[in-house]
């Protein structure tokens, strides 16, 4: 798996990943468990690094708009 | 048949309008250029010849008859196979997707048939556009190198000339690092400014459909047909498109230029690459640009936040899939589509509200600045052999492997929905293709073009061709 840039210390268990893959509906091999666990080890603490900056007056990007157009 | 498939678009369609060629000379030419390197590139993944042989007939018919649908008009090109093109196998690089035969264009297909263009082929892809597996395509520059994706085949085939023009996507690169890769100009135009509708979603928000080309008038004279509000995609801008080609000899006297040094020349950039871009910058200094040094801290938000946002959406497209066809997928693919399901909806939201952040900053820089674009190599280094792509780069120790140096300038574009264009600017020591960026306003396309023609002038890069795959 190649996406993910950050490296962190977050001690995910593979039987928490397995568990969580389940209760999702996933179907996911031993193996693929094992790659989950390290992915998502990998990804989880990019919430860190955008949290690095101050979002508090950025509301999300979730345009709707309203009106009806032909 | 040499002559007729180094011509660009533009000289491709004068040559048809002067009646020195044909469109079905145009194709067949193209045809045979298919049949002679697809055994050592695969760009392909469908070739419908005999349609495409067909509309060259009848488009030499209308031509005849004064009936000029324009630039595009007779001219082969090719359309990534994640677009769904009727009649025709879009397979989006995926056995989920094998034997699929769509019963209607995507609008950019449409668009491009109605602009009197010849769809020769569907170029490969990754699977679904993602970038995470391996696609059959090889690079003409180095066969076993990274030939650039996920418009993998729509790059490789404007280096071996069995297109005109190619169709790509890009939702963190994958026009612009194809582009770069095969010495071609490519361009992700504004969100929404050419339709979606009909192309196969990698994640809605970020996904842009643009031209990838061997000159910028080429590129120009593409996105002039693709462009244009389509009420079947709700993400489809109704900003008037203005004439693409109308300014683009006008030069750079007085644009100003701006350059984060800090972010864009890090240290994961090689020399080559740093020398091509400062050489880009100093000559459109020359020729009266004006260069702007910036500092955009927010730029370090792209990586995490796109990562983010697009794997979240692109893993909700794919969820039933998964669940149904799972084992269909590439097992990168599939693990990623896995990985997208775990990662909390409190980190999409925060993704989001970064990425207004990061717009936010963006259109204040511009405004700021009065810029006209932004500038960057487009790649930090020249593509790398496929079985480095995800280990550790050799050349240097700073943590990345080169899949993930390759969308250091490129995310930026994506997020912000601006417009980013790639054009060659030299080669590496080992002879590989080097592109620069230049990244834009919204809806200001037209800037881009302008500042790249200039430099585009003053050089021969995109007219050099990789020797050996030419036998």
């Amino acid at each position: 798996m190649s996406y993910g840039r950050s490296k962190s210390d977050l001690d995910i268990e593979a039987d928490q990943v397995a568990w969580l893959a389940q209760l999702l509906g996933l179907d996911a091999t031993a193996e693929e468990v094992a790659a989950l666990t390290a992915a998502l080890s990998n990804q989880l603490p990019s919430i860190e690094v955008l949290e690095r900056f101050d979002l508090n007056d950025y509301p999300p990007i979730l345009s709707m708009d309203a009106k009806w157009y032909d | 048949m040499t002559e007729l498939i180094n011509l660009s678009i533009s000289e491709a369609a004068a040559a048809l309008r002067r009646g020195d060629t044909s469109s079905l000379a145009l194709t067949e030419a193209t045809l045979a250029r298919i049949q002679q390197t697809e055994k050592t590139v695969n760009a392909y993944a469908a070739v419908p010849s005999a349609q495409a042989l067909a509309a060259a007939e009848q488009a030499d018919v209308e031509l005849a008859a004064g009936n000029d649908r324009g630039p595009l008009h007779g001219i082969p090109i090719g359309v990534k196979d994640i677009c769904y093109t009727k009649g025709v196998l879009t397979e989006a690089g995926s056995k989920v997707m094998e034997g699929f035969v769509p019963d209607y264009d995507s609008t950019v297909a449409r668009k491009l048939n109605e602009a009197g263009a010849i769809m020769i082929g569907k170029t490969r892809c990754h699977e679904f556009a993602y970038g995470v597996n391996e696609p059959p395509t090889r690079s003409p520059w180095e066969l076993n190198s990274y030939p650039g994706g996920s418009s993998t085949g729509s790059g490789v085939a404007l280096t071996v000339r069995s297109a005109y023009g190619t169709v790509g996507t890009d939702t963190g690169g994958s026009i612009r690092i194809p582009a770069s890769f095969n010495n071609s100009v490519g361009l992700k135009p504004t969100y929404g400014r050419v339709s979606a509708y009909g192309v196969v979603p990698l994640s809605w928000t970020l996904d842009h459909v643009g031209p990838m080309t061997r000159t910028v008038l080429d590129n120009a004279l593409m996105l002039q047909a693709m462009a244009g509000h389509d009420p079947n995609d709700s993400t489809s801008a109704r900003e008037a498109v203005p004439d693409y080609t109308a300014g683009i000899e006008d030069g750079v006297q007085g644009s100003r230029i701006g350059i984060d040094r800090e972010y864009v020349m890090y240290p994961g950039v090689v020399d080559d690459v740093r020398a091509a871009t400062e050489a880009v910058i100093s000559e459109l200094a020359n020729m009266g640009a004006e260069i702007i040094e910036v500092n955009l801290p927010e730029f370090e938000l792209t990586p995490e936040t796109l990562f983010t946002v697009m794997m979240v959406e692109a893993s909700t497209y794919h969820r039933q899939m998964l669940r149904e066809k799972g084992h269909l997928y590439d097992p990168a693919t599939r693990a990623t589509l896995q990985l997208g399901e775990l990662v909390p909806g409190t980190h999409y939201v925060t993704g989001l509200r970064a990425r207004e952040r990061y717009r936010s900053a963006m259109k204040d820089l511009f405004q700021r600045e009065q810029l006209d674009a932004l500038i960057s190599p487009t790649m930090p280094l020249p593509t790398a052999l496929l079985t480095d792509l995800h280990q550790p780069r050799k050349d240097m120790d700073i943590g990345e492997t080169p899949m993930i140096s390759y969308i250091h300038h490129t995310f930026s574009a994506n997020l912000g929905g601006q417009p980013a264009i790639s054009a060659p600017c030299g080669f590496s020591r080992e002879g590989l293709p080097i592109g620069y960026q230049l990244m834009g306003r919204p809806f200001d396309e037209a800037t881009l073009f302008r500042i790249a023609w200039a430099y585009e002038q003053a050089h021969d890069w995109h007219e050099r061709q990789p020797p050996h795959v030419y036998d």
